[in-house]
């Protein structure tokens, strides 16, 4: 079974859970077995053009010593050979479509959704 | 987590759910989705994730209302505890099965650690094991 | 070949993002794939009559099965004789039958 899946919403975990929890998820599924492929949709195309850690939040005197880190997660998706797609017209949209994505991330356009979404048995739209 | 082991995995429907009780319509449109899941005389398994392990956060209380002028009993305010227990009964009567796994370290975090005994402990390993053995997976995200 | 079954709950009024997805649902109708939308919660707004909703209204064009959550409507007090052209109230159970039937079911 394909398991697309779809990562829509972006930055709203990343300092508090220290990972984007469905990247994260992502990973699990993938090392229980999931045959997982992953789509970033939206604001979360951002996370196809990181490349630092993010900052670590301050307050009063408590500081995050483990910032999430993208560009290690999406390192981890391509070591485990699970396909990530990000959309040129969302990159465009947002300014970033000259900026370098992440090794192994594709960048598709809008019409090439229909075989990503048609080559899925399941669509995970989290 | 041991999964029901009568579930028929061809009439098995799996829900991935988000969101902790009281702070969005989705919630409520989830539980209706379980209902009608257990109409259909399908087995259920749910993987609450993040927010949604409160849901099943035994210590829920309810309370009255005074601007309706309605005391504690009156007002019986909905928790989220009751219906995950009212559709494990609907479904004990249909002879269904109905397996609720709360992702582990989310409970964790929260600190929502006393959970009705409906719910379970588990992982995405869970998730991905009763995804894989069920008819159909409907994921309900975040916003 | 599995139908494709897109739950809403975003609203185009609220939420951008519903751009992209009624895109993606008019072109894989477009394309010859069996698209249905179940609306519910503040989905079923746009598919009241009087409700003014140019990227809603594209998808009334395409060969999409509309349903609208009976019970979202009448919570918004929306009657069925109030709905657009082509769309019709149904229960929270067409979700649930396109799962059984083995549909892609897409929570938007």
């Amino acid at each position: 079974m394909k398991i697309l899946q779809v990562i829509q919403s972006a930055f709203r975990t990343l300092v508090e859970e220290q990972d984007d929890t469905i990247v994260w998820l992502s990973e699990n599924l993938r090392c229980a077995g999931a045959d997982i492929s992953v789509l970033l949709r939206g604001h979360a195309c951002l996370y196809a053009v990181q490349n630092r850690v993010q900052p670590a939040l301050h307050l009063g005197d408590w500081v995050q010593t483990q910032p999430a880190d993208l560009t290690r997660d999406f390192a981890n998706l391509t070591d485990f050979k699970v396909p990530v797609y990000v959309v040129e017209e969302d990159l465009r949209e947002r300014g970033l479509a000259d900026k370098k994505c992440l090794p192994g991330i594709q960048v598709i356009s809008k019409k090439q959704l229909t075989e990503v979404y048609e080559s899925a048995d399941q669509i995970w739209n989290w | 987590m041991e999964l029901g082991e009568d579930m028929n995995e061809k009439t098995t429907l799996t829900f991935a759910f988000m969101d902790p009780p009281f702070e969005s319509e989705r919630t409520v449109t989830f539980f209706r989705l379980l209902d009608s899941a257990l109409d259909h005389g399908a087995n259920i398994h749910v993987f609450a994730y993040e927010g949604a392990v409160s849901l099943g956060f035994s210590k829920q209380q309810a309370h009255g209302n005074g601007m309706h002028n309605r005391d504690t009993h009156e007002e019986n305010h909905p928790l989220t505890k009751d219906w995950i227990s009212a559709l494990r009964s609907k479904a004990d009567s249909l002879q269904l099965d109905f397996n609720w796994v709360n992702c582990g370290l989310c409970v964790d975090e929260r600190g929502v650690l006393e959970s009705v005994h409906e719910c379970k402990r588990g992982s995405p390993a869970d998730f991905w094991q009763c995804a894989a053995a069920s008819l159909n997976t409907l994921v309900i995200g975040t916003r | 070949m599995p139908n494709y079954l897109f739950v809403q709950s975003q609203d185009p009024y609220t939420d951008r993002v519903t751009d992209d997805q009624f895109s993606l649902m008019t072109q894989l109708a477009s394309e010859g794939k069996e698209v249905s939308i179940f609306l519910t919660q503040n989905g079923v707004i746009p598919a009241a009559f009087q409700a003014k909703c140019a990227a809603f209204d594209k998808l009334l064009d395409h060969t999409i099965k509309i349903y609208a959550d009976r019970f979202s409507l009448e919570q918004r007090q929306i009657a069925e004789s109030d709905l657009k052209r082509n769309i019709e109230s149904a229960e929270i159970h067409v979700v649930v039958q396109a799962m059984l039937a083995g549909d892609k079911v897409i929570w938007n």
